[in-house]
This record gives structure tokens, sequence and C-alpha cells, in this order.
């Protein structure tokens, strides 16, 4: 997988969490990539978390997050 | 036609361009040459307690077909009596009064040894006053040179020393065998200095014979280390003055020197900071008469920048120059291949290949021939193809619209110290 596609593939997981209005609550860089963390607020409130390992997704997610704190 | 002339911390020159401390100002004869070709000004070879030289003592660095691409010396300081060059200052600077004449010094850390060449080359009516502290070779075994300047606390010392008797501009010459040349740039504005020069040369061995198995350059068989200059060192100086002008508490005129050998190379170094340049390499390998292109292009360029003066240039570049975590993440440039100019060398498809993204792709087109094409969702926009490509225009770097707001790292960092902060 090139390294464009793998990036498409953790952006789509990124804005599907988005989507479905989770907010990011921690960013853990690791070895491994950097893990998310997601938290959903209200009747359905939840959280997951998912390991990014591609670095444009690692920057798009920052960007998101950087965009919701302005 | 633009002013090229200088004021450089209070010493005003026709133009930027002072031969540096080095064998092409050992004498007023070659000073004197010098001027009269148009050279603006010179730092005389320093001058200290008169030395003993080797034979050999230069050698140089050929790459690829390219003469001297660096050079190399193990000559010490002026092995002449102070008393005959201090004559010939005062003769040079009798025949050429506009000219700049900056008597480099060298003596032992003692607050009286300075006090007194100081005194002595200022009575000759010497404009400024450059403390070699940065020679690599020789003089650094006997604690003078870069055994003085590698300690910020000596640096400080010793440009206080000659500031104490010095009444023209005192220039602090800095070594780049150093880790980290602001320490030393900021020791010096600590110890008053009026400005600072650099770089000195840089330790170095330029070869060994294959058949004799000598290292070069050799003294009946032996070799010791050297000083390395020339146009190999100049990213290494550029960076150093760069690094230097855009600290705050560096707030001095900074001289630069290394590898700078033509007008272009003169306008980087005063885009990022230095107020004049020193030269020695280009005029040892091809002559004090450069002087006329150093001048004429630079003279050209500013003229077609519609710029008045040299001086509107002076650090120009410094605040673009950054630390590495204040660049844009979300910066994006890709490779675009203009097959209609590029023969099909297949050198930018290899280097990707083999040591970069793998996103050079060889297709065919209708007609069964190969063509180049970058996969631009996969190219990092390392440069790495173009710097390889040996066709001009063959291959651009293109930057894309940005699709996202700029982050750097720091923005980053600050933004998940925020997120962790609120989370805590």
């Amino acid at each position: 997988m090139s390294n464009y596609e793998e990036f498409m593939e953790e952006k789509q997981v990124i804005d599907e969490m988005v989507k479905q209005n989770y907010v990011i609550k921690n960013i853990n860089g690791t070895l491994e990539g950097d893990v998310v963390e997601f938290e959903k607020l209200g009747k359905t409130a939840s959280r997951k978390s998912i390991r990014l390992t591609n670095p444009d997704s690692r920057k798009y997610v920052t960007t998101i997050l950087i965009k919701g704190q302005s | 036609m633009a002013d090229i002339s200088i004021n450089f911390a209070g010493i005003k020159s026709p133009n930027p361009y002072w031969l540096a401390s080095a064998p092409p100002t050992n004498t007023g004869y070659q000073v004197q040459r010098a001027f009269e070709a148009g050279w603006g000004g010179a730092v005389w070879k320093t001058l200290g307690e008169p030395i003993l030289n080797v034979t050999s003592r230069f050698g140089a660095h050929h790459f690829n077909g390219q003469r001297v691409a660096g050079f190399n010396n193990i000559e010490l300081i002026s092995d002449r009596p102070l008393e005959v060059n201090l004559k010939e200052i005062y003769e040079t600077k009798k025949m050429y009064p506009n000219h700049v004449i900056i008597a480099s010094l060298m003596v032992e850390p003692k607050r009286e040894k300075w006090h007194e060449i100081v005194k002595k080359v200022q009575d000759v009516g010497v404009d400024g006053i450059e403390l070699n502290l940065g020679c690599p070779h020789g003089m650094s075994e006997r604690g003078m040179g870069s055994a003085i300047g590698q300690h910020p606390d000596l640096v400080e010392m010793t440009t206080m020393y000659a500031k104490e008797a010095a009444e023209v501009p005192v220039i602090t010459k800095l070594t780049p065998n150093i880790t980290d040349i602001r320490a030393t740039a900021k020791a010096a504005v600590r110890g008053g200095a009026d400005a600072v020069s650099m770089i000195n040369t840089i330790n170095s061995l330029v070869g060994v014979d294959l058949d004799t198995w000598n290292p070069v350059p050799n003294v009946n068989g032996q070799g010791a280390h050297g000083g390395y200059c020339g146009p190999a060192v100049k990213p290494i100086a550029l960076n150093m003055v760069g690094d230097c002008a855009r600290n705050p508490e560096i707030n001095i005129p900074i001289s630069g020197i290394g590898g700078i050998s033509t007008w272009q190379d003169t306008v980087e170094f005063m885009l990022m900071g230095a107020g004049g340049v020193q030269i020695c390499t280009a005029a040892m390998h091809h002559g004090f008469r450069i002087i006329e292109d150093l001048t004429e292009g630079l003279s050209n360029y500013l003229d077609e920048k519609g710029i008045d003066s040299l001086s509107d240039i002076i650090g120009a570049s410094v605040e673009k120059y950054t630390d590495w975590s204040d660049l844009d993440l979300n910066h994006k440039v890709v490779a675009r291949i203009n097959n209609d100019i590029c023969i099909n060398c297949n050198k930018c498809h290899i280097a990707c290949e083999d040591t970069s993204h793998q996103c050079i792709d060889i297709l065919t087109d209708e007609n069964g021939n190969d063509y180049l094409k970058v996969r631009e969702d996969d190219c990092v926009g390392c440069n790495l193809c173009s710097i390889v490509c040996p066709v001009d225009g063959a291959i651009d770097m293109i930057d894309l619209t940005p699709t996202e707001p700029p982050m750097s790292w720091n923005n980053r960092q600050s933004a998940i110290q925020m997120l962790q902060n609120a989370d805590s």
C-alpha cells in the first residue's frame, strides 16, 4: 500500500469519528505511532482510541485538534 | 548605479570585499596590488611573534573535475618581524587612504601582550583590529588561536584586553571548531567586541597519497591537521552567520567569511546578516582580478532589483531563518517532470526508487516511448530528484495550494499539551 493510500485509510477513520461527534481527548506519541483518544459526550457517551501510523494522518489529526481549539 | 560601499562597525569601505587574513595579505606589495585591482579592504596576515613555517603547506580537495572545491593549509601566522609589517601597513595606508586595513593579531592571552600589540598597530593607522582566535593548527598547540576561541570565557577575556587598549573597532574572529558558535559570539559581545567575523578554517586532513601513504600536504613524509576553507565550507559558514544574526544577544555586525567565491555568495551572506565579506581561497585560486566580477556582478544585481544601496539587503533573509520546530508541517511541495525537456536519463527515478520515497514511475506512452511521471500524492517534496537531475528545467518543485492552515511542530506540541492539561 502506498503512503498516500495508507493516509487516506487513516484519514477516513478520523473523519468518521468526527462525523459521529467524537472529540479528541488525548494524543500520545509512542514508538508505534500516535494513540488518539476520542470521547463522545451525551446520552451515548463513550471513549474510543485509534492508533495512527501514517505521518500525514498524524499531521492531519493535530490540524483538526488545533482548528477545534481556536 | 547602486552604492556598494559599506560602513562596517564604523569602518567605511568602498565595497564589501576585504581580503581575509591569510597568505594574500602577507606583505605591503600584495595588499597594494589588491587595492589597485579594486579590493575594498585587507585584513593583514596575522601579526604576532614571528613564527617558523614548514614546507609544504597547502592541500586541495578536487572533486569530480572541479579544482579546489576545498582548500587546506598548515601555514602559520606572519613569519616576518612586526616592525617590517608595521612599516608596510603605514606605507600602504598612506598610499590608499580610502581603503581599509585591518590588523589581524594573535598573541598569548595576557593583558600586557595584547595592550602592547594593539597600541603598536594602532600607531601606524589601521582602521580596525581583528583578533585571530580561530586558527586551528600549529598556534593552537601553543595556547593561541582556536585554543582561545574554543573557550567562551577566554574569548570574552581576550576581547576585553584588546578593547582596553583599542581606539579603533575590534573585530573578534571566531572558530567554527566548536559545538555552537553562538556561545563564543555572545562571549565576544560580553567582552565588548565591536563586531565578529566568522568563520575561521575548519580542522581537516585533506587526503592521503595512495602511492606513498603520506598525509596531504606532507612535511618529510608526515602531516598534521590543517585548516579547511574554500567553496566546500560555504554552507557551514552561512549557517553560522545566520544563526548568529538571528540571535538577539549577538547584536553587533558580522563579517562573513567561508568559501565566498562569487558575487552571488556575497549576496547570500549579506542577506543572512553579514555586513561585509572576507575572501581568501577564491583569490588564491584565481588572483586578485576576480574583484572585477565580484563588484560588477553585485552592482548589476542591485540595479536589476531596483535597490539603491547594498546596506538595504543586509539581514533581509534573517527572519526567514528559523528553528526547524517553527516550520510549517502542512506546507506541501511536489515534484513535476517536464517531459518535453526531460532527456529520460532516469537519474530521478533511480534516486527516488533507491534512496527516497519511490514515487517516480517509468511509464510507456501510446507510441511505445518511455516517460517519467511523479505520483504527486506519494511525493514528499524532498527535492532529491531535482537535485540529481542534470537538465535545467526538467523538474520543477511546485508549492501546492494549502488545504490546511499552517501548523508547526511547536504549534502541534502546544495543542497536545493544552489537551492533556484539560484532560488531567
